[in-house]
């Protein structure tokens, strides 16, 4: 095992000789002269490992526990994080955040503090500590631990000093802080400006690059939101019909909520195109001019048009958010499930249930994108979650592009980061109560994919989980902001040294300007380059090449007039709809916000079936090419294991995963 | 034609509309030249024309039309439509695509829909109504069924009725096997040449000739010598059956215990059953199985006598540990109704309205619990076997049922030979056929006794879940082992049809006289064996069995005859899979030093485990955690891991003949697939640099039929991706199974929900 399996290995160099410290001796003896030659280095060896900008807070020797061996070494809380640094350990050059000792400040989920066997104290911020810890726990919020024991024989009051160190620290990081420094640290080794990695899209350049791969011919690159003056939380460039004029635009997405129009999303090479939007603004009242500048672009110059109700059949985020809590308890290493009761405890979460409604929606929606030429309307009220989320997932079952390392990157760039994700108040960074980690939700649905068709995806279960690492890491902005507006705000204006608050833009210092384009994706900044190559999946084997894919016909689609058919597509079934804004007569379409509900018995036929008019189960009937459907029954929802259960080294095992068998190969 | 009367008007078929009538004219032609496949021995019983299989619930629009045989083998539907869009369909030579053997039928429901009335068929029942549909539960999963819309009403009850008798049959000698052999010995009997193809040897197939059947003394020496066991010996004192029915003719004892001994003790055992010898450690500690001691006041002292003839045969007269399966151990009901359980979540209930129950349903199941079970308590006797150097005694009361996966499961995680197929197939031999499994019983071919029990099951299940975790250990695939479970139904083989050897040499005997069969020196007739793959499947599909990622490090340390070559093999192993991980886990590669920093089975955070009082316990915990910290040797010891996310549901196994439940293009299939073309490059290559002389294209020649590889690579960069056919069910298909998805709602789906097994009489009614 050698990655996430167990949150512990791949970020750190081998290490060759432990013995520096002289440990070979028995502890007791030595454990004087230890501890003088543990100290003088900790000057030299743990300074050796900050980060520009990072400061040393406390200290404490201790012994790591709950993993086999035990390793003697250091804890030590920073501004940025808790480490646990094992006595003669080197910290690598190219990874300054170690995946098995660092746990940064904000990804701390739980903190409690051991005094034998029965003095358990949680700690939070500002609660005093009862006790000096013999050993403190910590659990992180991307499901490893980390669980040190605290020497004993004098240094006692080390022990509670840094523990109460880290109760402060992490009280005090609970912003959306940007700790430039650990992508400084190895960006700073190169010259020169570095190129993204991928289209960040932030020009209108990217935007057309994209499109004119997407084939999107009748379509262009609208800069009607170049000032953030439509919507704050949309790109500055999005995809708007080709007829449709600007002014059009801006009066089209007044009616929406929070502004957020029908934009394109993805155009299928078949003809399709796939949108989102907010939900109606039911509160306008728009003239005859502004309901067919809506009609239109909903319509997208198709003849047939379906609505689909995001968030009918999904969770809310609520849901979600307890679902997410419920899950980590149970992965906890002391958590109460017996071993035959597993399965149901794991099934009282729920979370499987989430992931499993999330693929089916994905699947029914890339049914209805592909069967037919048409135009998709994913309509969410925020437009910035499910939306998201499905947008992103249909794209991954449909379009062999997206499945590819650098495909999947610019998709989450452009369905989540671009598209105004609020990750901050998501994650939970802020600590707002609108918490929900419906990214995290996403990439467990991307990783059900994975182990599907483990053959069809170019990236590997360890770049899923490095992604999902990221997510808690904050050296880049990609995480750091809930939209474009404050990311392109913020950027370019900070100094590494410097914490930047979310209340109160105005009071920016202005500081030395660190790369604004540096983003998640720039992986080198973190990551050894033997790990990126760990991002690619051995087993990849496309059935369809990206490259031979459907020839990029333009079928003269455009339509004028109303379309001919419009449908509502709500619990696993198309109902047509009279028009499609709610204003004219009838009321709200999406007034009424459906709650998450198991879909009714009577859909029984799975979208596909209704399209094709053959059972696609049966795995005979010819799928278009390039198309994935998932399984979605209980049986074929698998829990992430190499994920949650890192904190559980019993759990994981000592077997190989199955790509690296591959690798080896 | 067959006039149809028109469904009530009150009674409205969901099921299917009434087809057309250009449809039976049509494939009248069609149908009258389809004549049924039979195999030596096999007669057709009934038959009726004009069926249709249905093979969605909703539609009639892809059923198949044909005739419907009942033979005294299978049922067979016998069609020339093909099936829509199927691309791939893994053969079974035996059977042809729509059959189904009558030892694989579980239930035959008859319904008439006019007459809303439904009745399971038992055997010598009578019907009182013309059906108009058949609907065939399997015991391997697959529902079929069949409507008579447009036959003969008579042909089609009888046809029914056929099928009822025949597959409930009262005598073990109407089984298929017996008429198949009979068939054999008469033919060569007449053509001098052929020689009957038996239950040994001498058959063709590969891996039959190698398997060891443990009928002879020499089997059994060989055994003992590969285990490098002394201070055991080979007795014969059960020639002819002489002692004991149950036990076979030739089994190890320790050798301090003389025939005489034997055979005054072997009144106290139950069933005569005195202990066998399974297996033999390098330490010298013996895996030995045993039945109770019913004799009460003989108990202890024949105890006693045993114990210490068992510590002698230990080269460190080591003591000896007792293991009483029947107190530690689910029993046989509980496994059982613990599958019924799991047939009735994975068949019959669809699946909507289960998945989100999904996994509490499972785990109420239990299966899981007691596949854990018995992994559990394998790999604490592999403790006491490897670790504490002592001899085991498994103790059960007749030692025939629990005793079997427990003795199996314990070889397979020491022995690194019972992880090669034939090594596998010998362990069945020995543990399962030899020792006398009840298989006959326990599978339940008469469908009569109370006595029917999936424990070779649950020993495959088990065997599935050491594979899943240690992918690289073993030499067969999943799908070796779900074909080998299908062969227990398939009653033409001798090796799962019979209680005990001495079982099938007195049923064969008797068939023989009363069949006229000369026998000669032979003891009863030679039933063909299921290890003789060639009869079911043809050398390509056999490379299924073959597991890729084991490819490249097969048994070197068999041949040399001694377990202890198997803790030498670390050079081997070096360069294996294990090796690399080591090397790999800190992202730098090339250094073999690793930090010894591995995973413990010490699971709680805090408090810290209990010390148990008992240190044998705690010595078995330190002992698991020490064996989890390092990385695995695959050609040593492997123990399972028993943690709740560990343990799965072997999916291809029960699900494989469910269309709703196969991703197309998905599942670890295509993993596999690309895992064999890399393996087989390998293979080519190696080979072509061990033939030095010969060019790279001769090599290669050569090699291809040599290929142990399904999927083979064309060429060194070989870049053709995911065949088509591939889904997650693969090799198996199931289209053409009556497709449970779109039923709910439907008068079907209620009784396909229903009690006793499948059936409830809410909607229909029984017609007693």
């Amino acid at each position: 095992m050698w990655w996430g399996g167990r949150g512990q290995s791949f970020n750190i160099a081998p290490q060759k000789a432990e013995p520096d410290m002289g440990l070979s001796g028995p502890k007791s003896v030595q454990r004087t002269g230890m501890l003088e030659s543990r100290s003088c280095q900790l000057g030299s060896h743990l300074a050796s490992g900050c980060l520009p900008g990072e400061q040393i807070l406390a200290w404490a020797p201790g012994v790591r526990k709950g993993l086999e061996p035990e390793l003697p070494g250091t804890l030590i809380c920073t501004n940025l994080r808790v480490t646990f640094q094992p006595c003669g350990w080197q910290r690598s050059q190219e990874t300054p955040l170690s995946s098995e000792y660092d746990f940064v400040l904000v990804n701390i989920g739980r903190l409690e503090a051991v005094s034998g066997l029965s003095r358990v104290q949680l700690l939070r911020p500002g609660s005093p500590l009862k006790f000096t810890p013999e050993e403190i726990l910590i659990h992180g919020r991307d499901f490893r631990l980390l669980r040190v024991a605290f020497e004993a024989g004098g240094l006692e009051p080390q022990a509670f000093q840094v523990t109460m160190a880290i109760v402060r620290a992490r009280a005090q990081s609970s912003q959306a802080q940007q700790y430039a420094g650990i992508s400084l640290s190895k960006a700073g080794q190169s010259s020169g400006p570095r190129k993204p990695p991928i289209p960040l899209l932030e020009t209108s350049e990217d935007w057309e690059t994209e499109r004119k791969k997407q084939g999107a011919g009748s379509w262009r690159v609208s800069p009607v939101n170049e000032r953030f003056d439509v919507a704050t939380s949309l790109p500055h460039y999005f995809w708007v019909p080709k007829r449709t004029l600007d002014s059009e635009v801006r009066r089209a997405f007044g009616h929406f909520h929070q502004g957020r129009g029908p934009r394109l999303s993805w155009h299928h090479p078949g003809g399709s195109d796939l949108l989102r939007c907010g939900g109606f603004y039911t509160a306008s009242d728009p003239n005859k001019e502004d309901i067919r500048a809506v009609e239109s672009m909903l319509q997208a110059g198709h003849s047939d048009v379906v609505l689909v109700d995001t968030v009918d059949e999904l969770p809310s985020l609520t849901d979600v958010q307890l679902a997410h809590l419920k899950l980590r308890a149970l992965c906890l290493p002391d958590s109460s499930a017996a071993e035959e009761k597993w399965l149901s405890a794991l099934e009282g979460t729920r979370w499987l249930d989430y992931v499993r409604s999330c693929l089916r929606k994905a699947s029914d929606i890339s049914v209805l994108v592909t069967s037919r030429v048409r135009s998709v309307v994913l309509q969410e009220r925020g437009d910035r979650d499910f939306n998201g989320l499905l947008s992103s997932l249909v794209q991954l079952l449909s379009a062999p592009e997206a499945r590819t390392l650098l495909g999947f990157q610019s998709l989450v760039q452009r369905e989540w980061v671009a598209a105004g994700h609020p990750f901050l108040t998501r994650l939970g960074v802020t600590g707002a109560s609108e918490e929900a980690p419906v990214f995290l939700l996403f990439l467990d649905c991307v990783w059900q994919l994975l182990q599907q068709f483990p053959a069809e995806f170019e990236f590997s279960e360890f770049f899923l989980l490095a992604l999902h690492d990221s997510a808690r890491v904050p050296d880049t902005l990609t995480f750091l902001r809930d939209t474009p507006w404050e990311r392109g705000k913020q950027s370019g204006q900070f100094n590494s040294y410097t914490q930047i608050y979310t209340a109160g833009y105005s009071q920016l210092p202005a500081g030395n300007s660190v790369n604004p384009q540096l983003s998640v994706w720039d992986w080198d900044l973190r990551y050894s380059s033997e790990q990126i190559l760990q991002f690619h999946n051995p087993g990849y084997d496309p059935e369809h090449c990206p490259d031979s894919w459907l020839p990029r016909q333009q079928p003269n689609f455009m339509v004028s007039g109303p379309p001919s058919s419009v449908w509502l597509f709500s619990r696993g079934a198309l109902t047509p709809l009279n028009q499609l804004c709610p204003w004219r007569d009838s009321p709200s379409l999406l007034a009424v916000s459906s709650r998450w509900l198991p879909r009714p018995a009577i859909s029984s036929e799975s979208l596909a079936d209704q399209e094709w008019g053959l059972p696609s189960h049966w795995g005979a009937c010819p799928l278009p090419p390039g198309l994935l459907l998932p399984g979605y029954l209980g049986p074929q929802i698998r829990l992430w294991r190499r994920c949650y259960l890192r904190g559980r080294p019993e759990v994981q095992g000592n077997s190989i995963p199955l790509d690296i068998q591959l690798l080896k190969l | 034609m067959f006039s149809l009367k028109p469904p009530r008007p009150t009674f409205r078929s969901y099921l299917l509309p009434p087809p057309q009538t250009d449809d039976k004219i049509n494939s009248e032609p069609k149908i009258k030249k389809l004549e049924p496949v039979l195999l030596p021995g096999e007669i057709v019983v009934n038959e009726v024309n004009f069926v249709r299989k249905c093979i969605a619930t909703d539609t009639s629009q892809y059923d198949l039309w044909g005739k419907l045989i009942c033979s005294n083998f299978k049922i067979s539907f016998i069609t020339d439509d093909p099936m829509p869009l199927q691309k791939f369909h893994y053969r079974n030579l035996l059977l042809g695509e729509h059959d189904v053997p009558l030892t694989c039928i579980e239930q035959i429901v008859t319904v008439n829909d006019h007459k809303r009335k439904q009745k399971v068929l038992g055997p010598n029942q009578k019907l009182k109504f013309n059906p108009t549909e058949l609907i065939i539960y399997c015991k391997d999963f697959r529902i079929v069924r069949f409507r008579f819309d447009e036959s003969g009403p008579e042909s089609a009850k009888k046809v029914c009725l056929a099928i009822a008798h025949y597959s409930q049959p009262t005598d073990l000698q109407l089984l298929f096997a017996f008429e198949y052999v009979g068939k054999k010995y008469h033919n060569s009997a007449s053509n001098i040449n052929g020689i009957p193809s038996g239950g040994g040897r001498g058959t063709g197939g590969g891996s039959v000739q190698n398997t060891p059947l443990f009928e002879t003394y020499s089997d059994w020496d060989r055994e003992m010598k590969r285990t490098g066991s002394s201070g055991w010996r080979v007795c014969s004192i059960n020639e002819g059956y002489m002692i004991s029915t149950c036990l076979p003719e030739y089994f190890v004892v320790p050798s301090s215990l003389a025939d005489q001994d034997l055979k005054i003790f072997s009144h106290s055992f139950v069933g005569r059953r005195m202990p066998l010898w399974c297996w033999s450690h390098s330490n010298g500690s013996a895996l030995v199985r045993m039945a109770l001691i019913k004799d009460v006041l003989q108990q202890r002292k024949i105890d006693q006598r045993i114990c210490n003839a068992i510590t002698k045969s230990h080269p460190q007269r080591s003591d000896v540990y007792k293991s009483d399966l029947d107190k530690t151990l689910p029993n046989i009901q509980e496994i059982q109704a613990a599958f019924v359980k799991l047939k009735q979540l994975c068949v019959n209930e669809p699946f909507e309205e289960t998945e989100e129950k999904w996994l509490s349903s499972l785990e109420n199941t239990r299966w899981l619990e007691y596949v854990r079970a018995f992994l559990k308590h394998s790999a604490e006797l592999v403790y006491i076997l490897e670790s504490r150097h002592l001899s085991v005694i498994l103790q059960e009361e007749e030692g025939r049922d629990l005793s079997c996966i427990v003795a199996s499961l314990v070889q397979v995680m020491l022995d690194p030979h019972f992880r090669t197929i034939t090594g596998f197939q010998s362990l069945i031999q020995k543990e399962w056929v030899m020792a006398g499994y009840q298989f006959l019983d326990r599978c339940n071919h008469l469908k009569r006794s109370e006595k029917e029990s999936p424990l070779f099951l649950l020993f495959l299940d088990a065997t599935w879940q050491l594979l899943e975790q240690y992918p690289a250990a073993f030499e067969f695939s999943e799908t070796y082992l779900a074909v080998l479970y299908d062969s227990t139904r398939i009653s033409l083989f001798g090796t799962f049809l019979f209680n005990s050897p001495h079982q099938r040499v007195k049923q064969s005997t008797e068939f023989a006289i009363s069949k006229n069969i000369q026998l000669g020196g032979e003891k009863g007739l030679k039933f063909p064996s299921v290890w003789d793959w060639s009869l079911q499947f043809t050398a390509k599909d056999r490379t299924l069995f073959h597991n890729p990622l084991y490819i490249g490090k097969s048994t070197p340390c068999i041949q040399n005859g001694s377990v202890k070559s198997f803790k030498r093999t670390k050079k081997s192993y070096s360069s294996t899979l294990r090796g690399m991980p080591a090397a790999f886990k800190n992202g730098v590669l090339g250094d073999q030093d690793l930090v010894p920093r591995r995973n413990s089975l010490i699971l709680k955070a805090k408090p810290e485990p209990p010390q148990h009082p008992d240190g044998r316990k705690s010595g078995m915990e330190r002992y698991l955690t020490e064996w989890f910290s390092k990385p695995a040797d695959l050609h040593g010891v492997i123990l399972p891991h028993l943690s709740g996310p560990r343990v799965k549901l072997w999916k291809l196994c029960y699900f494989r003949w469910l269309p709703e439940a196969q991703i197309k293009l998905g599942g670890f299939i295509t993993a596999f697939h690309k895992l064999s073309l890399l393996a087989d490059e390998v293979d080519v290559l190696s080979r072509t640099l061990r033939q030095p002389r010969a060019g790279p294209l001769e090599a290669c020649d050569s090699g291809l039929d040599k290929s142990r590889m399904y999927f083979r690579a064309s060429g060194p960069h070989d870049a053709s991706g995911t065949p088509e056919f591939l889904s997650s069910s693969f090799p198996f298909s199931p289209v053409g199974n009556l497709c449970r998805r779109s039923i709910s709602g439907t008068p079907l789906s209620k009784f396909l929900s229903g009690a006793k097994i499948w059936l409830s009489t809410e909607t229909l009614v029984n017609e007693d």
